[in-house]
């Protein structure tokens, strides 16, 4: 028998040795640092280019049927021929993006990528990417429309060196949730729209008790929203003590850190959040990871913290509720106050969600960025992302447009029209989106107005690749922290263990991250007023 | 001393030769491996160069500037705090799924083989085969539209039954039990495929000499049909052994939520969870490379205890 | 050998037996409910209307009937190319994986074969370690076969567990059959053709099946290997529906519509339905083949 063992593993080492031997056959890609990106003499008109370009772009969403109406309309104006390279969804994404990208025969012209920090710190150590940085001063929309938007959307894209590898896709509006609430319930009990925390949870416990519309049964809730997704707390979480209670590392005003749910204000709200779960005030489903627009679209709760834009009517579930509920009426409602008296409205990051980029495989980086830059000024984007002025949508001459074929509609797909297309490669959040009627455009003023104090405590993090302790620890903290808060919630772990939670987490090394922040993310904020200043 | 050196040594030589002699007269049995060889050596053992990658803090966009690091990236798995209980869900999931989930397939098959309606028989086979077909995706959306906590089906049925609302999905005592149920249900039909083969190779003169002998259907089974799937049975067992770090990523990974972290989650998913921050390709190497030399070291003790027993084993 | 194949009705059957067979159907019957009652669901799913897939309740039949997911879903050109790249994927792999894993099992069984079972252990290596995803590409990529669909079916050809599996079968095949056959002078590769592979029909048939299904439900591949979307498998196309539609954007902030008589889940219904719905049809006609090539290795020559 040990004979056999040896003879076994002898033979397993001797395979692994022998094919250690062919590791000459991994391709070596790397092509050294790109230096400086030269200009060329004129700035280019990319409207009048006798040569065809070649062009291959990654992109995840949007309709990409080959030859659609709008790549065609790409393709002749520019005088380019695009590869449209679909990515195979969101979850393998990030595995063929690593493929493209390590592969210097496959590797397409224009990258698009999220949250792959580590990847694309290699990308830019390689090589592989283009800087940006002196086209964006030649060719301004792009930049322009950041800055608008905030200054900060590009300091988070510039590297330390002050190059631009990567061109920020899409930044969310500075707020896009708002507190929504069942009117025509209230009107059915005869109450008032909730001002403060208590009386906002004292209508949930009417919707819940009282038969809010009047069927004689008793299948209401008071709160409902995404599954499995703390933000759907969010009344709660800004409520309680200064609310510091959020799930994340956050600034003080003093630049000091802290970490949000090992405050007492995190257990504070989880107290009241937990009670209310246990009184069934709550959706039950809310603690399972369930769908947020299939929730909506389901209904039978009264109070929600969601999506702004589902105040537009072309909106997907909303259309499904009220199809079912044709005499309800949700209506948006300013944020309730809490302990301090200072409601604030959930922040969204300054830092895009998405970037693309030019690889050094682009025969032109120069044109191509040019012709992204031409793409992104109001008129053609709305052509790339709405179509054609009374065929597609219509302009109503007073600063209302409709939409007659929405880009996630059957027509849209059916006859080939591309709305979408590179979506997220460059999306405007401004009035180019006219599928935002007025009222939605002031409620993403008024939300994101309200959540400024919030936003002032948020942590973003410039190059999150540089953060090693965080990057090393912070999943275990995350996770523990998960398993106590949602336990609480649901009802199987006891607030009288937050000791011992505290303990847990800060044995896994959360000071060691606070500390880490302290220094990187302090030395970033003061590049950040730097920047801002000069931005100015 | 000398003597015996040269009578190994002459030994050596006549088992060359025979060696030699035994491949010539057996060469056209090499003729029919070639395919297979060629297979396995290009797709499978050339690509396993990869697994020095373990070894290294792998830079794949720029393979020349990766460097070598001895056993960092094990040493990395090894020392988080959260790997024990990780490893031990892992074990417990996969063992559990063993234990209870092995046997049924050859339980249904050999009942299934008693049955005299063929068309019955083959009917409830296909049906049997069903949920095979359906991916983890799919049946996870089933699995939590059934145990949905307000309107579920089974939480419903369980709510009429005992007046309490279990919630499965969010319960660190229910949601195991769940993953091993949900696992046999999936695979258990699929399973008796290669019993059934078995079965059929059984020579149905065995059958007749037993009733003539006067043994009933129950005697027959065990003294025939048992013994004679005894070699499959053992071989699955083999090959199921090498897998017990395998927990099964595609269920867990679309079921669980931190609720059940503490039971459920298993090497894979955490593996995955931390690559997702750090897309550490040599780190997630050497995790699955751990899973491999575990499920090695499995294989071979199991196998010899096989042998040891009387059995056939996998080589 | 007619008696013999008959032999199961000649028996007598006592009362405990027949007890035991009533118990038997009942408890197929039942088993057979559970099995089905999934997949009846989500096709039931598949037809209803949004509101009602939403609201949940949907048991047996389906409320507010609805086919425009269907009509919807087929009319993305790339369910069509998708079908056309599984189909001619399952048929090539499966006659040539099948055809290797037989070659390969065969030698392999010969217990006094030199080097047979190095091999075998080399085989059952591979079952254990694989070199991951990068070098698998840099394979398919050495070998200049990246957006071309052989790279879908080379690399799935022949596994170890099948290997394994088969190898095990032909060792039960009595030596005497083929000895026999030697001595008429034919070679192994004779006897394997005229003579073993007729004998092990049925464990074919089950090798073919696993081969079969492993490339029908295969989608990483195309992930991986191809980038021309016409050029993708059913299944990936069929995942990029599911994963396209939504969620992971919510979280930073970004709302996705669904389309109004479509959401996720009538597609993700939809599309497990059109996955599912080829292979049940093939499947009778593979399973006559299956239960006939088992009957025919019952009777054994």
């Amino acid at each position: 028998m040990k004979k056999r063992m040896l003879a076994l593993l002898l033979s397993g080492i001797m395979t692994v040795g022998m094919l250690a031997g062919c590791g000459g056959n991994g391709s070596g890609s790397g092509t050294g640092g790109q230096g400086g990106t030269p200009l060329a003499e004129e700035p280019i008109d990319v409207l009048n280019q006798s040569e065809t370009m070649k062009m291959s772009v990654v992109c995840l969403q949007g309709y990409t049927q080959p030859d659609s109406q709008i790549q065609k309309w790409l393709e002749e104006r520019y005088n380019l021929d695009i590869t449209v390279l679909a990515l195979p969804g969101w979850s393998d994404a990030v595995s063929k993006i690593t493929l493209l990208m390590q592969d210097e025969t496959q590797r397409p012209d224009i990258i698009w990528w999220w949250n792959m920090e580590q990847d694309y710190a290699k990308w830019v150590e390689a090589g592989l990417l283009v800087d940006v940085a002196p086209y964006m001063d030649r060719y301004t929309n792009m930049r322009d429309y950041y800055n608008s938007i905030d200054p900060g959307v590009l300091f988070y894209a510039v590297d330390n060196s002050g190059a631009i590898y990567r061109i920020p896709g899409d930044v969310a509006e500075p707020a896009c949730e708002t507190l929504w609430i069942r009117q025509d319930w209230l009107e059915n009990l005869n109450l008032e729209v909730p001002k403060t925390l208590d009386e906002l949870e004292s209508v949930l416990y009417a919707f819940t008790n009282d038969d809010p519309d009047g069927d004689g049964q008793n299948n209401t809730y008071g709160l409902g929203g995404d599954g499995y997704d703390l933000r759907s707390f969010w009344p709660w979480i800004q409520g309680c003590g200064d609310g510091f209670g959020r799930d994340t590392f956050l600034k003080m005003d003093d630049g000091s850190y802290i970490y949000g749910p090992t405050t007492d204000d995190c257990k504070k709200w989880l107290g009241r959040v937990s009670k209310l779960y246990a009184d069934g005030v709550i959706t039950p489903n809310i603690v399972t990871d369930t769908d947020r627009d299939e929730e909506m679209a389901n209904g039978g709760f009264g109070v929600t913290y969601s999506w702004v834009s589902w105040n537009n009517p072309s909106v997907g579930p909303m259309q499904s509720f009220y199809s079912t509920h044709p005499e309800a009426k949700w209506v948006p409602i300013n944020m309730v106050a809490g302990d301090n008296g200072t409601p604030q409205d959930d922040p969204a990051s300054v830092a895009a969600w998405c970037y693309f980029g030019i690889t050094n495989t682009c025969s032109d980086p120069e044109r191509a960025y040019a012709i992204w830059d031409d793409m992104a000024t109001p008129e053609n984007y709305i052509h790339r992302r709405f179509g054609v002025e009374g065929e597609h949508y219509k302009d109503n001459g007073d600063g209302t447009y409709e939409i007659l074929v929405p880009s996630d509609g059957t027509q849209n797909t059916e006859q080939n029209i591309g709305l979408k297309l590179f979506q997220d490669l460059f999306a405007r959040k401004d009035f180019c989106n006219i599928e935002n009627t007025k009222s939605t455009s002031e409620l993403f003023e008024k939300v994101a107005a309200n959540s400024r104090i919030a936003y002032s405590h948020t942590v973003e993090k410039k190059n999150p690749e540089a953060y090693t302790v965080n990057n090393d620890k912070g999943t275990d903290i995350g996770d523990a922290m998960k398993e106590y808060v949602w336990g609480v919630i649901s009802g199987s772990k006891s607030l009288d263990d937050w000791d011992a939670y505290v303990q847990q987490i800060e044995s896994l090394g959360v000071q060691d991250i606070i500390d880490e922040l302290t220094t990187i993310h302090g030395a970033q904020m003061k590049e950040y007023e730097e920047y801002m200043k000069n931005a100015k | 001393m000398a003597a015996n050196k040269g009578t190994k040594k002459v030994d050596f030589k006549i088992r060359c030769q025979t060696t030699w002699r035994d491949m010539v007269k057996y060469r056209w049995l090499y003729f029919l491996l070639i395919p297979g060889i060629l297979f396995f050596a290009i797709f499978k053992y050339v690509p396993m160069f990869g697994l020095r990658i373990a070894f290294m803090d792998y830079n794949q966009y720029n393979p020349s500037a990766s460097q070598w690091v001895g056993f960092e990236q094990f040493v990395k798995l090894f020392s988080k705090a959260s790997f024990l209980p990780v490893l031990r869900n892992t074990v417990v999931i996969s063992l559990l799924k063993l234990i209870i989930g092995f046997p049924i397939p050859i339980i249904l098959a050999l009942m299934m083989n008693e049955m005299r309606s063929l068309k019955f028989k083959k009917v409830s086979q296909t049906l049997l085969y069903l949920p095979h077909f359906i991916s983890w995706v799919i049946l996870a959306g089933i699995i939590m539209t059934l145990l949905d906590p307000d309107n579920g089906l089974i939480t419903q049925l369980i709510y009429s039954l005992t007046g309490e609302r279990v919630m499965v999905l969010t319960s660190t005592k229910w949601f195991v039990p769940m993953l091993i149920v949900t696992d046999i249900y999936k695979g258990m039909g699929w399973g008796t495929i290669l019993y059934f083969t078995a079965i059929s190779g059984i020579d149905p003169q065995l059958y007749e000499a037993a009733s003539i002998d006067g043994a009933g259907k129950w005697k027959q089974m065990l003294n025939i049909t048992l013994p004679s799937i005894v070699p499959t049975i053992v071989v699955c067992f083999i090959m199921n052994c090498g897998n017990i770090l395998n927990a099964g990523f595609d269920q867990i990974f679309m079921l669980y939520t931190s609720h059940v972290y503490e039971v459920a989650d298993i090497i894979d998913t955490y593996v995955y969870r931390m690559g997702l921050i750090n897309s550490d390709y040599s780190f997630s190497t050497a995790a699955g490379m751990f899973k491999s030399v575990v499920a090695f070291i499995l294989i071979v003790i199991v196998n010899n205890v096989a042998k040891k027993t009387g059995n056939e084993g996998l080589y | 050998m007619k008696d013999a194949k008959n032999h199961l009705t000649k028996v007598k059957r006592g009362k405990g037996e027949v007890v035991y067979s009533v118990f038997n159907y009942i408890f197929f019957t039942l088993l057979s409910i559970v099995m089905v009652y999934p997949f009846w669901h989500v096709i039931m799913m598949s037809l209803s209307s949004v509101e009602a897939t939403a609201r949940g309740g949907i048991f047996l039949w389906p409320q507010g009937f609805n086919f425009d997911t269907y009509a919807q879903v087929f009319k993305d050109p790339s369910l069509w190319t998708g079908y056309l790249t599984t189909v001619l994927v399952t048929i090539s792999g499966t006659f040539l994986g099948t055809l290797f894993t037989a070659t390969t099992a065969y030698p392999l069984s010969k217990k006094n074969l030199p080097f047979g079972k190095t091999m075998l252990l080399l085989v059952l290596f591979t079952m254990l370690f694989s070199g991951g995803m990068i070098p698998g590409y840099l394979l398919i990529k050495g070998l200049g076969l990246i957006d071309n669909r052989w790279a879908l079916v080379l690399p799935g050809l022949v596994s170890a567990y099948n290997v394994i599996i088969m190898k095990s079968f032909f060792m039960t095949i009595p030596e005497s059959l083929e000895e026999s056959a030697k001595i008429d002078g034919a070679t192994e590769v004779t006897i394997f053709w005229k003579i073993v592979l007729p004998l092990s029909k049925a464990t074919i048939a089950t090798i073919a099946l696993f081969t079969a299904v492993g490339y029908w439900n295969d989608y990483f591949s195309s992930v991986l290997y191809i980038n021309t979307k016409s050029k993708w498998a059913l299944q990936a196309v069929l995942r990029y529906m599911l994963t396209n539609t939504n969620q992971a954007m919510q979280a930073a902030g970004v709302t996705v519509a669904s389309a109004t008589n479509v959401t996720a889940a009538t597609i993700k219904s939809a599309s497990v339905v059109i996955a599912t719905v080829p292979i049940l049809c093939v499947y009778p006609f593979v399973q006559k083949y299956f239960v006939k090539g088992v009957m025919i290795g019952g009777v054994k020559g």
